[in-house]
């Protein structure tokens, strides 16, 4: 049995240990045995949401051509809400590009029907962890980890300062924070916890020492039907039931509560370094005023978060596997990557890029680089895992627990029971 | 005192109705123009402090708009003339020939818009591959013909229906082939329903968004919605943009609409002979 | 049927018994000009929505999954899917909003654009920049105007809660109307209602504008009124146009799925989906083709059942074949 839900502890010490050039050189091998590259490769990336980070990505297609002359790298962004469909429609009506950006939760989905070509040369340490963990099927890797984030507690300094309470580090200093935010900020709402944000509360269940999923020999059998997960949703959904939440937010996406931070309508929030960027962009000001610090403990005495990002990865249908090789590997030496992860506040994929990208040295962002690197998870990488995302099975269940309407233990038996039934179909 | 009366309420009608139509509309203009940092306020800010209008320029520099409203403009004009040329045909012939086969096949023709867009898309996709069309304009017109022909023929033939035959009877006497009164009979006083049409299909070219997404492969052939949809990042929206890009593209068919208003909302009178 | 074809008729009358081959030709000779201008529209139909169409009630029988799609050899199962459609809560309750919603939707859409074509048809001062103002939504993006409408709707944020409470209704203030599925249906409506009414609009004035005045002012002078007038003269002769708009519109609105995905994403427990939502959740996302195929299935039989007594009602009238 593989468990899952494991703290990526020993990585912090090989990003320390590691020593920067080695590291590109083994992807690089085997681009550089096959000799002279030649030919077109059509490249899907997934759209960055701003014509200045799509112009990093252009020059990555532009650079490599120049560098391989006789080459062409044709890329394309596709919208990330309708990137899996498409996808299915390339794998499924014959025409795939060679290269693309892929989802870490999709990769074993597509994997599972052969559609992706196996990726060779993942050494120990050499990339997250994490990731390859969310790109390994059956033993084998089909995608190399790209970029990758998890979410940390992002707080107002101001708030809490009022309030006279520290940034929590526990579930009940949490809870005890939110009260006092509540008492001494008028009109401020003290958490942004959603109901429709599953990279919010899943996580809340390996913090209570729970697994959301366990494998058994072919398949995985789901694990939400236990103590801990409901006390997870319980306490997830204490906020809300407790007036520490907006009303409204039991329909709300993360970008929602990323507003309402944003406009000082709530005081901590659960969001990654990209969220981070994307407050401070859209308002400079509140850079003095936000602290950052890890996801706080459950009662396992583990914070952990979820690990996401993206993989890059090769079609089998291709015609060009060895261009699309090479193109990879340039997209992922730390010099290249570190343009596209310091603009999207995404880490990279690679340790060598984690170490370049100087995360680890700003107070502000360590908080993310630690929480991937010491306190993250993958959901389980199972063919069906895309499916259950992709159709939001979980947000009605923790709905109608934020609500009221269902007992915590009552939602996730039936969760239980749905996933089990997607996994055996 | 009456006719105040009555004419005033048709008045107030007519505001409150344009208010419905214009205001989200004004929404959109307006957030274009707010900074990022205001976009989102607890009292609505019904005009920019300090209307920013650096969007405009920026949407259609780095976004491309540009090319992406030429784009739109190939696909949906080659959509609205061939939807015109072929349904006008159809749309005559079912509506003077009527007999059983017409009404079948009026449902059957009906019978092709009923099932959602989303379960058609994939045996779609295999198609435009077989047909060697997957990434050109062609792929988009034809399917997007697909769809609002349907509409097309069963809305002119409604039209059709309502101009007396006995006028191209005359005209047939007078020597006119059945074409011939067609064409110099019947069409002109279709107008108002070819112009319907016209806007119909130009639209279904103009907005449609899941068949590009599927059937176009560069950038360099993305049609405004796709590139609408570019702004939208992982949870991260320049909503700016979305609504800079959103006026510039409504932008054309409202001078389309002005400049054709009379010609949409004005009568040819059809109806002298048939009293 | 009102009345055969006037060439229909001349044929038969003026050929009593002619040979055979006279009748061939002249029957080819007839058939030629329709033939030629349907054909162009219905290869255009048929050619590229056959396929899909036999395709997805073929994958309604079947168990097709992912790899199914992608390498084909999925088992023939019968009508399980159709069980399932209405075994599920969530698919069944799906095919009841559709109903529901799209009817509303249908009759709010004919309604508002009905009233928009007779004030339009008045010849107002203003006329013409009303006429533009009222096109105007129709050109707006479909994701424009599903994120505009769901701001303006917005709890905190929103100029429609803003707009209510300074109106005196304190309760709207920070109201979510996403966080319940009738609510959430009202604003849906709204926006529905909004992108759509131009259409009718602009269609039915165009069929006003071809009633002969003739017809309204012989009506005025036998001392009908106003509404009268709407109801005997101007409603019976509008009926084909109208006829086309409801079937349309009902087509669109049950199909509806932009607005509601965007909309009604939040609805605690994904209440307020639709059928093509629900279609597309199966298929796309949970890789159940073969179920999602089935619900669509349904909604074209639920749709080919209210088109088929639309067409009769309007067919006993004559105006249609």
């Amino acid at each position: 049995m593989r468990r899952f839900g494991l703290a990526v502890a020993a990585l912090l010490a090989t990003v320390v240990a590691a020593c920067g050039g080695d590291d590109n050189n083994a992807p690089a091998d085997k681009a550089s045995t096959g000799g002279k590259l030649e030919g077109s490769i059509s490249v899907w990336i997934m759209d960055p949401g701003s014509p200045k980070i799509q112009g990093v990505v252009n020059q990555y297609g532009k650079d490599f051509e120049a560098a391989n002359p006789g080459t062409k790298v044709d890329i394309q962004f596709v919208p990330w809400a309708q990137a899996h469909d498409k996808f299915v429609t390339a794998i499924a009506g014959g025409k795939v590009p060679d290269v693309a950006e892929m989802g870490t939760t999709w990769t074993p989905e597509f994997a599972d029907q052969g559609a992706l070509l196996e990726q060779p040369g993942i050494g120990d340490g050499e990339y997250v962890s994490s990731l390859v963990d969310a790109a390994t099927l059956n033993e084998k890797v089909y995608g190399k980890p790209w970029y990758a984030g998890a979410r940390s507690l992002i707080y107002r300094k101001d708030m809490l300062e009022k309030a006279g309470v520290e940034p929590p580090k526990t579930w009940d200093e949490m809870t005890a924070a939110a009260k006092a935010i509540k008492e001494k900020n008028k009109g401020v709402y003290p958490v942004g916890f959603t109901g429709l944000s599953e990279h919010m509360y899943l996580p809340t269940i390996w913090q209570a020492g729970g697994e959301i999923a366990t494998q058994e020999g072919d398949t995985w059998k789901s694990a939400l039907n236990s103590p801990q997960a409901a006390e997870a949703i319980d306490w997830y959904s204490s906020f809300y039931k407790e007036g520490y939440v907006p009303k409204a937010a039991v329909g709300w996406e993360e970008p929602d509560a990323q507003t309402a931070f944003i406009n000082g309508d709530v005081a901590m929030l659960i969001a990654g370094g990209w969220g981070y960027n994307s407050i401070i962009a859209t308002k400079p000001e509140l850079e003095e005023k936000i602290g950052t610090a890890l996801t706080p403990t459950g009662p396992s005495g583990k914070g952990t978060a979820f690990a996401g990002g993206s993989h890059l990865v090769q079609f089998t249908e291709s015609g060009n596997h060895e261009l699309g090789a090479a193109f990879i590997d340039f997209m992922l030496q730390p010099d290249q990557l570190n343009k596209f992860t310091g603009e999207i506040g995404f880490l990279p994929g690679t340790t060598a890029g984690i170490e370049a990208s100087g995360y680890l040295e700003d107070p502000q962002r360590k908080p993310f680089a630690e929480q991937l690197l010491k306190a993250s998870a993958v959901y389980p990488p199972s063919p069906k895992w895309g499916g259950l995302e992709g159709a939001n099975i979980f947000d009605g269940q923790i709905q109608k627990v934020m609500k009221g309407e269902q007992a915590a233990q009552d939602a996730v038996a039936e969760l239980a029971t749905k996933m089990d039934e997607e996994f055996a179909g | 005192m009456r006719w105040v009366l009555k004419r005033g309420w048709m008045y107030a009608a007519m505001a409150l109705v344009a208010l419905f139509a214009l205001f989200p509309i004004y929404w959109i203009v307006i957030t274009s123009l707010k900074p990022r940092s205001e976009i989102y306020t607890r009292t609505p800010d019904l005009w920019p402090s300090d209307p920013q209008w650096d969007q405009y320029p920026r949407v259609l520099g780095e976004g491309h708009v540009g090319r992406a409203l030429m784009n739109s403009l190939i696909v949906a004009s080659g959509t609205m003339v061939i939807c015109l040329l072929v349904s006008a045909g159809a749309a005559y012939v079912l509506a003077r020939y009527r007999v059983r086969i017409t009404r079948i096949l009026l449902i059957l023709v009906l019978m092709t818009q009923m099932f959602p867009l989303v379960v058609l898309v994939i045996p779609l996709f295999v198609t435009m591959r077989k047909a060697g069309l997957l990434g050109t304009y062609w792929s988009l017109i034809i399917t997007y013909l697909a769809f609002s022909v349907p509409l097309a023929i069963w809305v002119m033939r409604g039209f059709v229906m309502s101009i007396p035959e006995e006028l191209e009877h005359a005209a047939r006497i007078d020597g006119a082939t059945r074409i011939g009164a067609m064409w110099r009979v019947v069409l002109p006083l279709a107008a108002p329903g070819l112009a319907v049409t016209a806007v119909l299909s130009f639209l279904e070219g103009w907005k449609e968004f899941l068949l590009a997404l599927t059937f176009i492969n560069s950038e360099e052939r993305k049609t405004t919605p796709l590139v609408l949809q570019t702004f939208v990042g992982r949870g991260d929206t320049d909503w700016g943009a979305v609504m800079a890009t959103s006026v510039l593209y409504t932008l054309p068919v409202a001078v389309v609409f002005v400049l054709a208003r009379k010609h949409l909302m004005t009568a040819r009178t059809a109806g002298a002979v048939k009293g | 049927m009102s009345m055969a074809p006037a060439a229909v008729q001349a044929g038969r009358r003026t050929a009593p018994r002619p040979p055979a081959m006279m009748i061939a030709r002249r029957a080819v000779n007839r058939l030629t000009l329709p033939v030629l201008l349907l054909l162009p529209a219905l290869i255009i139909i048929a050619g590229l929505v056959g396929y899909p169409l036999v395709r997805t009630v073929y994958l309604s029988f079947t168990d097709t999954g992912l790899g199914e799609l992608i390498y084909g050899g999925s088992t023939w199962v019968g009508l399980e899917n159709f069980r399932e459609v209405f075994a599920d809560e969530h698919l069944r309750a799906s095919l009841v909003n559709t109903v529901v919603f799209g009817t509303a939707c249908v009759v709010g859409t004919m309604v508002l654009g009905f009233a928009v074509a007779l004030l339009l048809n008045q010849r107002l001062k203003g006329n013409l920049f009303f006429g533009v103002a009222v096109l105007l939504p129709w050109a707006v993006p479909a994701l424009a105007a599903s994120a505009i409408w769901k701001w303006l709707f917005d709890a905190r944020y929103g100029f429609v809660n803003w707009a209510l409470v300074n109106l005196g209704f304190e309760g709207f203030a920070d109201y979510a109307w996403f966080a319940g599925r009738w609510s959430a249906f009202v604003a849906i409506f709204i926006t529905v209602v909004w992108q759509s009414f131009p259409f009718v609009a602009l269609a039915l004035l165009a069929g006003l504008q071809t009633i002969p005045k003739e017809m309204l002012q012989a009506a005025a002078v036998d001392g009908a009124g106003a509404w009268q007038r709407f109801r005997l003269v101007t409603l019976p002769l509008l009926r084909p146009i109208v006829a086309v708009l409801v079937i349309f519109s009902t087509i669109w609105d049950f199909k509806i799925f932009d607005q509601i995905y965007v909309m009604a994403a939040g609805v605690p427990d994904r209440s307020a989906d639709t059928a093509a939502v629900a279609a597309y959740r199966e298929g796309f996302a949970l890789s159940h083709y073969g179920l999602g195929s089935a619900v669509a299935v349904v909604l074209f039989l639920i749709l080919l059942a209210f088109s088929l007594v639309y067409v009769k009602l309007i067919g006993r009238e004559g105006e249609l074949g």
